[in-house]
Parts: structure tokens; C-alpha cells; sequence
């Protein structure tokens, strides 16, 4: 499969070192460009055709000024924040795809950017990915299998309710269940919860 | 290729033996003979635009609906819901529930595994009949209100708060997923259940599902994709005519 790209746009060498490191684990990603501002983002777009752009969201606003040029795609689709605890959320964070906290451990960063790409590239990893569930979708699926909603999981398990979505599309994907009385009978099947659970509701 | 008025009648239920039930939908019995659709529809005083309607979305999955406001009426469309309503209640669910019940006392399967099927299934009739009694007791009685009211042009007081209360877009947003649940349950049988030692009953349970979930589909998309395009069209020119007033 082609790499998934990605560029790093952050003033802090350590912050953008320690996110490129995250990424470069990750399977099927590579970061293609490390930069400190905003400068060349034209070019560098031109030449990298980046999948997702990681950015510190002080910058956005300045991002702002690029967007009708060679970045006319919508954040939502492909821009990650960085919040690094300095920078009050613009007007724009509300339209990120996701935003990594340099607070968050780094298996949280690694597993939200990770869930992205599975997303945005599902069709071409769903052959690899068909193999069972993940752990934390497992104790997502026994979440959902007791009726709590996205929001009530997303405050449980210390995500935010975007992650908890993605968690529950990549659930349905793979075992091809999308309402929650099915995914309840799932889990039931395969011993995640016993009927038991579902009675203390 | 689309079903036309011009093609024999048995060739074309030779070709789509799926078309057997819909068919007796519309009251039209077998033993064509070389008669066309057309001729067959004439005689069975069937709506003939409503009829390839129907039986062309039922053998081409992407035929497009057509939504044109003459084309036939909206009481035509209730009623062709309703009789699907009752094949689903009186036929097709009491089939699959006695071969769940067949399955479980015949011990063939893990019927502890099985039972679950059984709850899914009890707690899916208990959904779709809430659902269709819905459809019968407000939806459908309140689109005839707004057909009646257009081919008058008569709109008053009641009416426009009806519509102002309650619009048909409404109800199309909170339609629910009762085609999702059944397609959940086949793939439960098929992936994820212990197999059933009793083959031929497991299969027909299966088919009868996915006869089931492609009849609940076609339903579904007659209502979304025709019924209501059809009385939104309706309710704006209505509100449009009260506020002229």
C-alpha cells in the first residue's frame, strides 16, 4: 500500500520531533515534511501532496490566509491541531479533524492518529485490518452492548466523543453489525458481557 | 433491462420469480397465457405507471424512481404499503418465527446461542409492528389529508397547522433502521453462530430473512424516495397557497 503522508507544522523543535517519532511508528505513515511555520506551505503542498496536515492551532488563523490557494480542501477532512497547552482554541479548532494535546500519552496520540488513517483509507486497509478487534474496541463494544451512549463512553474512558465515533464505524466495519441490539448479540456470542450484564440496566 | 407494458407477463415473473408475491399485491392471479402487462394490468384494473413502478425497483436495484406528481396518486401508494404491511405481519414474520421455534425445539442448534436469535428476532417484531402501526394510524392518513387538499386547492386553518406541526420531512428524518437490524441478524447467523445441525431449516431461515430485508428495503425507499418528495412538493405549493390568501 502507499504511505499514508504527513506534515508537521510546529514552532517547537521538541513537540515536532517527539509527533514525527509518534507518526513514523505508526503503520503505513511517514511524515514527509517538518517545518516551524507556515512560510513555504504553498510549495511544500505542491510538491508532497500531504494526506493530513498536523499543525500547532495557533497557526491557524494564518492558515486561514493559504486556504483558497493550494489548500482549498476543507480542514475537517485532513487537519490535526496541536494543542500545546499555550494557545487559546480559535475559531477554527471547532473544524479540525482531531486534536492531539502534547498532555495526552503518547499511546493515545498514536492510537487517535492511527484511527484516522484507518478512517480516511478504509477501503484499502480493511483487507489487512479484518482480523478481530482491537482491545480498546472491545471494551468499547461491551460499553455499547450495555446501552451507553457515545458521550457517556467518551467521559468513561477519557476520549473525546469523535474518538468513541470512530472507534464504533471501525467496529461496524469489521464485523459487519451496525445496529446495537446486533453488536449486543455480538458480544453476548463471544463472551464479552453475559445476559446478566444487560439486566442491571 | 426494465420491465415494459409491451412484454409478456409470464415471461416476466419466469425471469424475477421474486415478483411472485408482489404481484398478488395487486391482486393479479397467475395463468397469463400470452398476455402482456399491460393487458394484464387492464384487466386487473391495476395503476400500470404504479405497477412497473414497483416491479422495476424490485429486479434492478438502481432503477430511479420516478417522482413526478401525475404519474398516479398517492392513495395508490398507501394502499400498495398497507398490503405490504400485512404480508409482513400475517406472512412473512410468522414464517421465519415458527422456523426460529422449529430450530430451537428440535435441538439442533446450541440453543443457548440460538435463543438469542429468538430475543433478537421477538424484540425486532415488537419494533416493526410499533413501526408499521405508526405508518397506518398517523403517516398515512395524513398525507391522503394533504393530497385531498391539493387536487382541491382548498387549504384551511387545520390543515396548515398540520402541516406547519408536522411535515412529511419530519417523518423521514426519524425513520428508523428496522432494514439494518434484519440485515444484522443474517450476518449473526451466517458469521457468527455455531452452525446449525439442521442445514435445509437454517437456509430457509436465511432466505426468508433476505427475502424479508430486500422487500423492507424496496418499502423503504418507495416511501423516502417517492411518497415523500411527493407530498413535500405538496405541502410547500399548499402552505404557498394559505399564505397568499
Amino acid at each position: 500500500m502507499e504511505r499514508v503522508k504527513f506534515v508537521i507544522v510546529e514552532k517547537s523543535y521538541l513537540i515536532r520531533k517527539g509527533i514525527a517519532s509518534i507518526i513514523n511508528r505508526i503503520e503505513h505513515a511517514t511524515v514527509v515534511k517538518e517545518t516551524d511555520s507556515l512560510d513555504s506551505i504553498n510549495s511544500i503542498f505542491q510538491k508532497y501532496q500531504p494526506d493530513f496536515l498536523v499543525v500547532n492551532i495557533s497557526l491557524l488563523n494564518e492558515l486561514g490566509k493559504y486556504r483558497n490557494q493550494e489548500i482549498n480542501v476543507n480542514l475537517k477532512e485532513f487537519c490535526i491541531g496541536i494543542d500545546s497547552g499555550i494557545y487559546m482554541p480559535t475559531e477554527y479548532s471547532g473544524e479540525l479533524l482531531e486534536i492531539i494535546s502534547t498532555q495526552d500519552e503518547r499511546d493515545d496520540i498514536f492510537e487517535k492518529l492511527n484511527l484516522l488513517i484507518q478512517t480516511k483509507f478504509n477501503k484499502h486497509l480493511s483487507s489487512i485490518q479484518q482480523t478481530g478487534l482491537s482491545e480498546r474496541e472491545k471494551t468499547i463494544l461491551k460499553l455499547v452492548a450495555k446501552g451507553l451512549t457515545n458521550k457517556e463512553m467518551a467521559d468513561k474512558l477519557f476520549l473525546s466523543s469523535h474518538t468513541v465515533i470512530t472507534h464504533r464505524k471501525n467496529i461496524t466495519n469489521k464485523l459487519g453489525i451496525k445496529t446495537i441490539s446486533g453488536l449486543t448479540v455480538y458480544a453476548i456470542l463471544n463472551n464479552l458481557i453475559s445476559i446478566e450484564d444487560l439486566d442491571h440496566k | 433491462m426494465n420491465i415494459t407494458p409491451e412484454m409478456k407477463m409470464a415471461d416476466v415473473l419466469i425471469h424475477n420469480f421474486t415478483l411472485l408475491p408482489v404481484i398478488s399485491r395487486f391482486n393479479i392471479k397467475l395463468g397469463f397465457g400470452d398476455k402482456t402487462v399491460k393487458e394484464v394490468c387492464l384487466e386487473a384494473e391495476v395503476n400500470i405507471d404504479f405497477f412497473l413502478e414497483i416491479t422495476n425497483s424490485f429486479v434492478d436495484e438502481d432503477y430511479v424512481q420516478q417522482k413526478e406528481l401525475n404519474s398516479f396518486p398517492i392513495s395508490l401508494i398507501v394502499q400498495y404499503l398497507k398490503k405490504t404491511h400485512q404480508y409482513y405481519l400475517n406472512e412473512k414474520i410468522p414464517e421465519i418465527e415458527h422456523n426460529i421455534h422449529l430450530m430451537l425445539e428440535e435441538e439442533t442448534v446450541d440453543n443457548e446461542k440460538f435463543s438469542l436469535v429468538e430475543k433478537f428476532f421477538n424484540d425486532y417484531i415488537k419494533e416493526i409492528t410499533n413501526h408499521i402501526s405508526r405508518e397506518e394510524v398517523a403517516i398515512h392518513p395524513y398525507v391522503l389529508e394533504i393530497e385531498s387538499a391539493f387536487y382541491s386547492n382548498k387549504i384551511n386553518k387545520d390543515i396548515y397547522s398540520k402541516i406547519k406541526s408536522y411535515s412529511i420531512n419530519n417523518y423521514a428524518s426519524e425513520h428508523d433502521n428496522i432494514e439494518e437490524k434484519l440485515f444484522d441478524l443474517i450476518n449473526i447467523i451466517i458469521k457468527y453462530l455455531p452452525p446449525a445441525k439442521s442445514v435445509s431449516l437454517c437456509n430457509t431461515i436465511l432466505t426468508e430473512l433476505f427475502r424479508l430485508e430486500k422487500d423492507l428495503n424496496i418499502h423503504a425507499s418507495l416511501e423516502d424516495k417517492v411518497l415523500i418528495p411527493k407530498v413535500a412538493v405538496m405541502e410547500e405549493k399548499l402552505l404557498s397557497l394559505y399564505n397568499s390568501k
